[in-house]
This record gives C-alpha cells, structure tokens and sequence, in this order.
C-alpha cells in the first residue's frame, strides 16, 4: 500500500455499508423531508452548486432572556421568552420548535422530566457518565410517535452551547429541539465528564483521542502486549470474552468474564470503564476480521 | 411525480453514501465537520434531483458538490448548530474507531505529512482524489468540471511540487505511487 493512501483517516472499504446505518437513514429521511433543506447563496460557483446554508442550522439562536427565575414554574410569554425555567433546564419555544435548555447535566432524571412534561411534551432524558472520548456525544436516542411508528430520530434534535462544548463541564448548556407538533414519546440518553471514580455508564474507546491507551495499536495484538502497555500506564485491566459472530460482529455476555485468560489470547478492542481501568474485549483464536472495528487481519 | 424524484434521489443516495461520507471524513477534522458536509452535499443533491446525472456519474456530481461545500465550510461560509442525533452519533462512533494518521503519523509518513501541507489546496486536493477516492484523470475532470487534458497538465504539475516537497522532506520520490490509469 502506497504513503498516501496509509494517511487516509478511513477507505472506503471499510464504510460498505454504512448508507443502511440508522444514522444515514435519519439523515436521508430528514432531507426528503425538507428538514435538511440547503439555503440560497449568495453567488453562484463552479458546478452551478451555489454555496448554502443548513436552514436547519440557520434558526435563530434567541438567547434566553435573563431575568430572575424564582423556582421552576411555567412563565407566559411570547415566543422565545422561558415557557419554563428551574435550575436544571429551560424551555423556550422558538419558531417551530420546543427548545430546552439543559444547565445542569448532573440532575435528578426526575427533574428533566417534569421539565418536558410542563410543557405537554413525553421527554425522557438521561446524562450518564461517559468515557472522555463520548462526553457530550449522544449514547443512544429514540423516538416514537404518538401512532407507534418507532424511529423517526430525525424529529429530535441536539447541541450544545457554545457550540462544541462538552456536556458536563462547567458553562455548557445542553441544547434539545423538537418540532412544536411532536406528539409521541422521545429518550434521549447522553454521556457526560464523569466525576472522579465514577464508572462510566458509556464506556469509551481506550485508544481514542484523550482516553487512556491513546496511541496504542489494540485490534489484533495479542493479550500480553496490550495488557502490558495499559499497565505501563498504570490502568487496571479486566476483560471480556466475546463471540464472533458468522456475518460480522460480535455478540458478548456480560459478566462473562474470560476466567483463564492468557498472555497468548487475541484483543480486538478496548473500553474504558472508569478512569484508571480499561476492559479488553478478548478471544482465545485469532481471527481474520475484528469482529468489533471490522478491519481485516490477513494471518501471515 | 414527486414520488420519482424521491425514488430516484433516495436510489443514488444509497449507492454513493459510503463514498461521499469517506470524502468527507478523510477531509475533516471533526465528525461535526464531516457531517455537516455530507448532509448538506446530499441536500443539495435532493433539490437539484433533475440535475443528478444517471449511473456512476451521480457519484462524481456529488464529490464535485462534496468539494464545493467544504471549501465553503473551511471558508466559514457555513454555521449550523443543530444537530441530526443518529447521524451525528454514527459519525463520532466513526471516528471514534478511526485511527488518525495525519494528526499522529506513524514515523516513516511524518515527512508525507509535511511534504502535502506545504501544497496548495488545490494540488492537495487533486492528488486526494486519485489516491483516495481512486479516480482516473476522466473521472477528475467530471468532478472539477474541466477537460480531462487540463486534469493531466494539473495534475502532472502537482505531482512535481509533491516530489519536490518530498525531496526537501528528505523522502525518495520513488516511494510514492499515485498514478492510476
């Protein structure tokens, strides 16, 4: 293989597939839906392809208006002004959309929910403790409408402000958008800095950027070399068998930790679980494929 | 009607999404970046669904769109806050799990990194699409929209300043391979 295709962050190859993932589908969904929809420009380029704008990005960003918030309660106002406001989250409403606020990522789950559900809406929101490299990222989200139809994601909206932060540092507001007509039930559930010592309910990847194993080569390298450089680094390891599955992926069953675990067995991928502590995900074979990551492993 | 065009787009965008998102993610620091450029390349795509050419063309009209938006992107022409919660997690998980070669080269590329950002965008771009999205001189010039003898005569040029960039890297040109058909 040639240097320049090496520098390559990812080959296509290796994206088979991803136009069936449950996000392409979301975005797709959304275009059709005129959800995506590109702006004018303001002169036209090459290609006739004028330079556009995410209408969905263009919305207005109303700041809150300060005033004193004495508890949580519903406050009248015209739009863009709190329709709620308590310690934890306000919820204004702003064109088309319901759009809540969420100050405090370390609150009760109870307290986000009466929140929403000041405002008529089935929001159910949960900030868990992640690993750095999925702090402030989206673990896992859902929506179903009021007919059933489960899915649709695509209604569901989230950022942060100011844009980029992490959820969970001081000064970052969570930000959900939801059309005003949404009429099922919506969970989002999202990782956040975890406190000292606190296990991570979203483990990171080890070897992501400012995770513990940065750096180290994981998928494929047998036990004993991975242990030996997370050790190095002071981390305590556990592990955690997993099964290949026949089509791709891997299946795991928690708790099914691989008693007898040698130094000659095979990592495919590596999670921290707290700071301090990676899990290697293991098998006792070596395999043609990570069954994890997905990239090959031709055996020489 | 409007049933055709959204069969047709809805076609095209299965078969060209694995390309155009690894045009973005190769291009783009940050999975926000990234997804921002596909989704807007593709919405782009939905409304000027008359305009989609026919068969593989369709792939190579949308890196030209692709290219266009993340020149705006890196122009700051382009802001948007909200966020696709299924989407943007498919791609933080992508890169998640990607390694990152240009920010943390393994030694012996360190010199090919240096070497390709002392070229100008548009060179860097032009050897990109050969050595990672593979295209042929035919191919480039129905993305950049020009004669396939201009993409030569650029692209030839290109190659010459990377050998030099290389040279003063202290890289044997010999060892980079970038031409195709």
């Amino acid at each position: 293989m040639n240097e320049l295709t090496r520098l390559a962050r990812v080959r296509d190859e290796e994206l088979t597939g991803q136009s069936s993932t449950e996000g392409a589908r979301a975005l797709l969904a959304a275009i059709t839906a005129g959800h995506v929809e590109p702006a004018p420009a303001p002169r036209a380029r090459r290609l006739g392809t004028p330079a556009r704008r995410l209408l969905a990005g263009a919305a207005a960003t109303a700041v809150l208006a300060a005033g004193a918030v004495l508890g949580p309660g519903l406050l009248s106002g015209p739009g863009g002004t709190a329709v709620y406001a308590s310690t934890e989250l306000d919820i204004t409403r702003e064109g088309g959309e319901w759009v809540a606020r969420v100050k405090d990522a370390y609150a009760q789950y109870d307290a986000y929910t009466r929140g929403f559900a000041a405002v008529g809406l089935d929001v159910h929101l949960q900030i868990v403790p992640a690993g750095p490299s999925r702090a402030g990222g989206v673990v896992q989200s859902g929506v179903e409408s009021a007919g059933g139809a489960t899915g649709e994601s695509t209604a569901m909206r989230t950022g942060s402000e100011p844009s980029g932060c992490v959820v969970g540092r001081p000064g970052c507001v969570l930000v959900i958008r939801l059309p005003v007509t949404f009429e099922g039930r919506a969970w989002v559930k999202l990782g956040r800095a975890a406190r000292p010592g606190e296990a991570y309910e979203a483990p990171g990847r080890a070897d992501a950027e400012g995770e513990p194993l940065e750096g180290v080569e994981i998928g494929g390298r047998t036990v004993g070399e991975v242990s030996a450089a997370a050790r190095a680094r002071g981390l305590e390891v556990v592990y955690q068998l997993i099964t290949p599955s026949p089509n791709g992926g891997f299946s795991a069953r928690p708790g099914q930790e691989a008693s007898g675990v040698g130094p000659g067995w095979y990592v495919w991928d590596a999670e921290s679980i707290r700071d301090g502590a990676v899990r290697l995900l293991v098998t006792k074979e070596h395999l043609a494929r990570n069954p994890v990551r997905g990239e090959a492993f031709p055996t020489d | 009607m409007d049933d055709d065009r959204k069969i047709r787009f809805e076609a095209v965008y299965r078969q060209t999404y694995d390309r155009i998102l690894g045009y973005a993610v190769r291009r783009c620091d940050s999975p926000e970046d990234a997804a921002d450029v596909v989704a807007e390349t593709f919405a782009i795509a939905w409304r000027r669904v008359d305009a989609l050419p026919p068969g593989d063309e369709a792939r190579l009209w949308l890196y030209g769109v692709a290219r266009n938006v993340l020149a705006n992107h890196r122009r700051g022409e382009h802001r948007r806050h909200a966020r696709l919660v299924a989407f943007d997690a498919g791609l933080a998980d992508l890169y998640a799990r990607a390694h990152s070669p240009a920010h943390d080269p393994p030694a012996d590329l360190e010199a090919v990194v240096q070497a390709l950002a002392v070229l100008s965008d548009d060179d860097r771009e032009l050897i990109s699409l050969v050595a990672w999205e593979g295209l042929d001189h035919g191919e480039i010039a129905a993305v950049l929209g020009c004669s396939r003898n201009a993409v030569r005569i650029r692209l030839h040029r290109a190659r010459r300043r990377l050998t030099k960039a290389l040279a003063a890297a202290g890289v044997p040109a010999g060892r980079i391979v970038m031409e195709t058909a």
